[in-house]
């Protein structure tokens, strides 16, 4: 332990012995002007009554004394401010994922799912950061990017109750139906592509795109374009469609979409593609960015604290039986 | 010291002159001998402690108030003041005056009404290890001697008491028949003096003054108390114990039961002397209780 302000501590010992000092000094100088010599006391302190009234005031003195010492001593030490140093080599892997989810109504069930199946990854997660996009007529952020799990596995939850048709369902979706029609898929994995911050850092960055990439609309990027994007950008793009795998033009599209950025695409009819999109995913290599080591130091003044409140009270019992 | 002891039991003396105590010491003090002379010197008026066979019968018939006869002494008594003069006598009596001047004032008392009386007084002062004597002399300065060398020996920082260790000196030098006036520090009398008291009797008159100690569970808690023996301070927290307080004042009256009972059992006349004020009627009734107890 180490205290932060040492020199109260000094101060305050130079303080106590000075103190005890002067006390000395006037008892002893006081002594003879107040004292009456008495003879044979032997007879008084023989009496049982006597050594027993001895022993008691003794403990008592002895209690007070420790108490008082204890409680110095402690107010002194929680003065110096005792503080705990941790030193901290925060390592950071720096990958990033964006959950990049379509919401329109056909998608519910499948995001829900995806959802769920990170809630549980991220417990695993130690320096990841992940992201949420949620995308409809317009795109809007639920969670930037971020590393705070406690907050990411709230923002999870609330996402599945909404998906599966929770309470905060409105509020959930706000923000998503303001562009020129619904489902504007190109716009949405525009978004989730420029939400990565940290442009000039080497990272992993991959965006979970789940969408049926059926456009109702006019969308301000068509879906080739934000495949341009990301590639421009070094994120992968793992797709993940309700379609089979070439049962559509939609869905040939988004393959080669995704395909583009280095990405894999997943059918939703095949069990194990949410499965597949994580490992792909945890199988890009994280680069593993050790930051210089830091030294925290934190204030631990609970035992002082502790022991300061355990000798007041001792003192003040102390003090009471002896008055009586 | 400006006023001299002997001026101090004068004072005190006079104090009770209001009262008949002043001429009634000196008669019962006077009675307090057998022996008499047949050579009539003169007559004076009775005064309550006079022997009623004194009582000059027809000299009274012819006067309004009882007369007694005075003779002249053949023979000096002889009073030996035996006084302890160690450190318990240094300690401070209940009043909180220290125990030598009570002591001082009782011892010189007596030897002013022995040396009024034409007797010659003597002291065997001292401690557990050393025993002074002062020969006998019936003149006011040499009492005034006398109770000087008492106040001079007795120190806080001189050595322990004894009461035994001067008893067992007159045991052993004093031959002739004399008063003894013991004063005593205030503390169990063991085996030892009570076998030396009961061979002192036989050969002596003795007085016993008991100088009582102050009492620790009463000295209050603004004033320290230490044991002149050894220097323990006694804590103000332990002595002022209502438990305590009590239990030293069972022993205490213990103590004084048994002592008196001693002294009772071996015919020897007590007092005890608790502070200055009260030598005067303490000497009065030991004296009493002497002249009544043969």
């Amino acid at each position: 332990m180490e205290l932060r302000t040492p020199e109260v501590l000094a101060w305050g010992l130079f303080a106590a012995a000075l103190l005890a000092a002067a006390v000395l000094w006037r008892e002893l100088r006081g002594r003879g002007a107040t004292r009456r010599p008495v003879a044979n006391s032997a007879t008084l302190t023989r009496l049982p009554a006597f050594r027993a009234a001895l022993r008691a005031h003794r403990a008592r003195t002895a209690a007070l004394a420790g108490a008082a010492a204890l409680l110095a001593g402690a107010s002194l030490l929680g003065a110096a401010r005792p503080v705990d140093t941790t030193v901290e080599r925060p390592q950071s892997r720096s990958r990033d994922i964006m959950l990049c989810l379509d919401v329109s109504g056909s998608m519910a069930s499948y995001d829900a799912e995806l959802v769920r199946t990170f809630r549980r990854l991220v417990a695993d997660f130690e320096g990841e950061r992940i992201g949420m996009v949620i995308f409809n007529g317009s795109a809007a952020t639920v969670f930037p990017l971020t590393d705070d799990y406690d907050y990411i596995n709230e923002e999870l939850d609330g996402a599945e109750q909404a998906l599966t048709g929770g309470s905060v369902q409105d509020a959930f979706f706000a923000g998503t139906f303001n562009g020129w029609g619904t489902s504007l898929i190109g716009d949405g994995l525009a978004t989730c592509v420029t939400s990565f911050d940290r442009a000039d850092t080497q990272r992993a960055r991959s965006v979970v795109f789940a969408t049926d990439n059926e456009v109702a609309g006019r969308p301000l990027v068509p879906l080739t374009d934000a495949g341009q994007l990301a590639r421009a950008k070094a994120v992968r793009v793992y797709g993940l469609s309700p379609a089979p795998d070439g049962a559509s033009r939609e869905s040939v599209e988004m393959r080669d979409v995704v395909e583009g950025t280095g990405g894999r695409f997943y059918s939703m009819t095949d069990r194990g593609a949410i499965g597949g999109i994580v490992e792909s995913v945890q199988a890009q290599e994280a680069t593993v960015i050790e930051s210089a080591s830091r030294a925290l130091r934190t204030d631990s003044p609970a035992l002082p604290i502790a022991a300061a409140s355990l000798a007041f009270v001792g003192l003040v019992v102390a003090s009471r039986r002896w008055r009586s | 010291m400006a006023t001299t002891h002997l001026l101090r039991v004068k004072t005190a003396l006079f104090v009770h002159a209001r009262r008949p105590a002043h001429s009634l010491l000196e008669g019962e003090y006077a009675s307090l001998f057998h022996g008499r002379s047949l050579d009539y010197d003169d007559l004076r008026g009775y005064v309550p402690g006079d022997e009623v066979r004194d009582i000059d019968w027809k000299a009274t018939a012819r006067h309004d108030a009882p007369l007694v006869k005075r003779y002249v002494a053949t023979r000096k008594h002889h009073l030996l003041l035996v006084s302890d003069t160690g450190r318990g006598m240094a300690a401070t009596t209940p009043s909180g005056e220290a125990k030598q001047d009570v002591a001082i004032l009782a011892a010189g008392l007596v030897g002013y009404l022995a040396v009024r009386h034409g007797d010659v007084v003597g002291l065997v002062r001292g401690t557990a290890e050393r025993t002074a004597t002062h020969e006998l002399r019936g003149t006011e300065g040499h009492l005034e001697t006398l109770l000087q060398a008492i106040d001079d020996a007795t120190a806080v920082t001189g050595d322990q008491s004894n009461p035994a260790a001067q008893l067992r000196w007159v045991v052993r030098h004093v031959r002739r028949r004399m008063l003894l006036l013991v004063l005593a520090d205030d503390r169990d009398l063991g085996p030892e003096v009570e076998d030396l008291l009961r061979r002192l009797r036989v050969q002596h008159e003795v007085l016993w003054l008991t100088i009582e100690d102050a009492d620790p569970t009463r000295i209050p808690a603004g004033v320290g108390a230490y044991d002149v023996a050894d220097g323990y301070a006694l804590p103000a927290e332990v002595r002022l114990d209502p438990r305590v307080q009590e239990a030293y004042a069972a022993e205490r009256a213990r103590r004084v039961e048994v002592t008196a009972a001693l002294l009772a059992r071996l015919g020897i006349a007590h007092g005890r002397l608790a502070s200055s004020e009260a030598v005067v009627p303490a000497v009065l009734a030991l004296l009493e209780r002497q002249r009544r107890a043969r």
